[in-house]
């Protein structure tokens, strides 16, 4: 391995990128809507539409619009929100780290309770945790995140209601955050109320977007774990007398783990989209909540700037789990 | 004289469903203490099955019907899955077949060792280092220091074969169950492996049931040798008995099959058709005996 490989990784990113941008660009003046009549009341006359249409850019040709847009983003400028009327880099900046901490905590809950099941499932192969286990999966994996969402509502938020259903944290909690990581930066500044507060404000949401991706990840890791029990090398491990406990933990999983994790790389995609719906049932004023309103006003550089934020957050995911399976398989990093 | 082994009347079969499919038919073999007995079938002859009644290490579908396997250390009763546990922990040994797949690709072989020697003894890291380095420089491995430190996948088949088998003496085994240990290398490595377990049995006094399909390699190492086909035990006995003078048909045409320079022929000779649908018919006809 060398860093030369992610050097890379990170170059193969901007053909990504490239194609990210073009192709939200071009869907966006395909699509029916004209941000302009969106923000303009019906008293409007000819010349103020034509003035703000020069104001925002739209008066040019599309191909020029392209062009302009391009070395606007290749200068970090993401340009100016049609609805909010503010920066779009920094709109974004501020409403990104809300996902993150919900994203973050989706995959953790996701990652622990996909490994918890699929050793249980392992374990008892061919008994009656294996055959639960392959139920359980097999009704999580049917249903969708915001289906969830909406269930999970319903049971605990109306019926028994036990979690709060709507927003970030309580209002009666006030939190004057530097960073909006409202999450991390409680926890390092020791106001415990607030962590408290905004953890159990994420659970509904964060449990819905990580089931449908435990449930996949789940299976994907069982089936590895299964395939490396009938490699030799395990075979031998059982020959030595190591207990079968150990022989899944200690030899079969580490190796498991390579495909498995690769795939939930892939699965992060649907991750970032449930967050879309997933943050408008609950009210979670992150980016795929923004996300919604940017479509509905036709609010084209917001919506151009989420659609690469999503982009460079899947390429940064995926760089993340590469690093991680390199450090588990020797081979790749010798390669 | 002791048996490392003895296996009595053994009868094992796979079920599938409701079926019974027979795979052992009677096996009895007595292994002496210090011998390296070959056992030489063709694919699907059961060896691969017998080596496995003996590590315990049967697939879940496998049943022993009936006989018994008695170890040295007073165990005999099985059952399918993992009951060896820490009763024959480190008694018994393999060398796979292949060397390719029979380590874990992402732990070094330091790593690896030193897990196995601090099952059965547990030491300091230090000191199951050593022990390590030991045992590699005994396979005949060079700068074992080196060789610790690395993983699987930088190391040559002929090098896997040999680190594998010093773990199979690491533990200090009365008997090893060699599972066609050459097959996977090429005919010079073949040699200096053979060559390697031979000595360390010599040295150790181990016993080895060295599974195979190479009657050459049996003439070699072999002390006594048993001949199977369809579960059964054709014929057993010392090496250089068998070999001079077969008593089965079965071992005489595959002694015959051997292309030799002293005697040079157009075509390679293949055991007649009719002795393996012969041979395959007893195995039915005992079935059936023994069902009644």
């Amino acid at each position: 391995m060398s860093h030369s490989y992610f050097f890379n990784r990170l170059l193969l990113a901007i053909p990504t990128l490239a194609g990210a941008v073009t192709i939200t660009f071009i869907l966006l003046r395909v699509v029916p809507g004209d941000p302009i009549a969106m923000m303009t009341g019906p008293g409007a006359t000819e010349a103020d539409i034509a003035q703000l249409r020069a104001h925002y850019g739209l008066d040019h040709s599309i191909a020029h619009q392209f062009v302009l847009y391009l070395g606007q983003v290749i200068t970090g400028d993401l340009g100016t929100s049609i609805s909010l009327r503010q920066d779009v880099g920094e709109l974004i900046i501020g409403r990104l780290p809300v996902t993150v901490e919900l994203v973050l905590i989706a995959m953790l809950i996701a990652a622990s309770l996909a490994l918890v099941l699929a050793l249980t499932g392992t374990f008892w192969r061919d008994r009656w945790p294996e055959r639960l286990v392959d139920s359980f999966i097999g009704v999580v994996v049917a249903i969708p995140d915001f289906l969830w969402a909406l269930s999970l509502i319903l049971i605990l938020g109306v019926a028994i209601p036990v979690m709060p259903i709507f927003g970030r944290m309580d209002l009666t909690v006030s939190f004057d955050s530097w960073t909006n990581f409202y999450l991390t930066e409680s926890l390092l500044r020791g106001e415990f109320e607030v962590t408290r507060s905004v953890l159990h404000h994420m659970v509904l949401p964060a449990v819905s977007l990580a089931l449908p991706l435990m449930a996949i990840t789940t299976r994907v890791l069982k089936s590895c774990l299964n395939a490396e029990m009938n490699r030799e090398y395990v075979t031998l491990a059982r020959t030595r007398g190591f207990s079968r406990l150990k022989v899944i933990y200690s030899q079969a999983l580490r190796n498991a783990l390579v495909p498995a994790t690769t795939l939930s790389g892939v699965q992060f995609t649907f991750l970032i989209g449930g967050t879309v719906l997933v943050e408008r049932i609950f009210g979670y004023p992150g980016i795929g909540n923004m996300a919604i309103d940017a479509v509905i006003n036709r609010d084209l550089p917001l919506i151009q700037g989420l659609v690469l934020t999503f982009a460079i957050l899947f390429i940064l995911v995926n760089l993340l789990i590469d690093l991680f399976v390199t450090f588990l398989d020797p081979r790749l990093r010798h390669a | 004289m002791t048996h490392a082994l003895s296996i009595n009347d053994l009868h094992l079969g796979v079920r599938n469903g409701s079926i019974l499919t027979p795979i052992l038919r009677g096996i009895n073999l007595d292994l002496s203490e210090g011998e390296i007995h070959g056992l030489v079938g063709e694919s699907g002859a059961g060896k691969t099955m017998l080596g496995r009644v003996i590590l315990d290490i049967l697939p879940p579908a496998a049943v022993i019907t009936s006989g018994k396997v008695k170890y040295p250390t007073g165990a005999s009763t099985h059952s399918a899955r993992y009951t060896r546990g820490k009763k024959n922990r480190g008694r018994i040994s393999l060398i796979p077949q292949d060397p390719m797949t029979s380590l874990n690709p992402v732990k070094r072989i330091g790593k690896q060792m030193g897990e196995i020697l601090k099952l059965v003894h547990p030491d300091s890291s230090h000191r199951t280092r050593k022990r390590a380095e030991q045992l590699l420089r005994e396979v005949k491995i060079k700068k074992p220091e080196h060789v610790l430190q690395q993983y699987p996948h930088q190391l040559s088949g002929g090098m896997r074969q040999r680190v594998l088998i010093a773990m199979a003496f690491s533990t200090e085994p009365k008997l090893i169950v060699a599972d066609e240990p050459t097959t996977a290398l090429d005919v010079s490595v073949q040699r200096q492996v053979l060559r390697l377990i031979r000595d360390l049995q010599k040295n150790r006094g181990t016993t080895i049931l060295f599974v195979t399909h190479d009657l050459g390699v049996v003439a070699k190492i072999c002390d006594r040798v048993s001949l199977m086909h369809s579960g059964m035990i054709l014929e057993q006995g010392d090496v250089a008995d068998v070999f001079r003078t077969p008593s089965h048909r079965y071992t005489q045409s595959l002694l015959e099959a051997i292309p030799r320079y002293d005697r040079p022929r157009e075509k390679l000779a293949p055991v007649a058709e009719d002795l393996q649908t012969e041979l395959i018919q007893t195995a039915r006809e005992y079935d059936q005996r023994r069902q009644t």
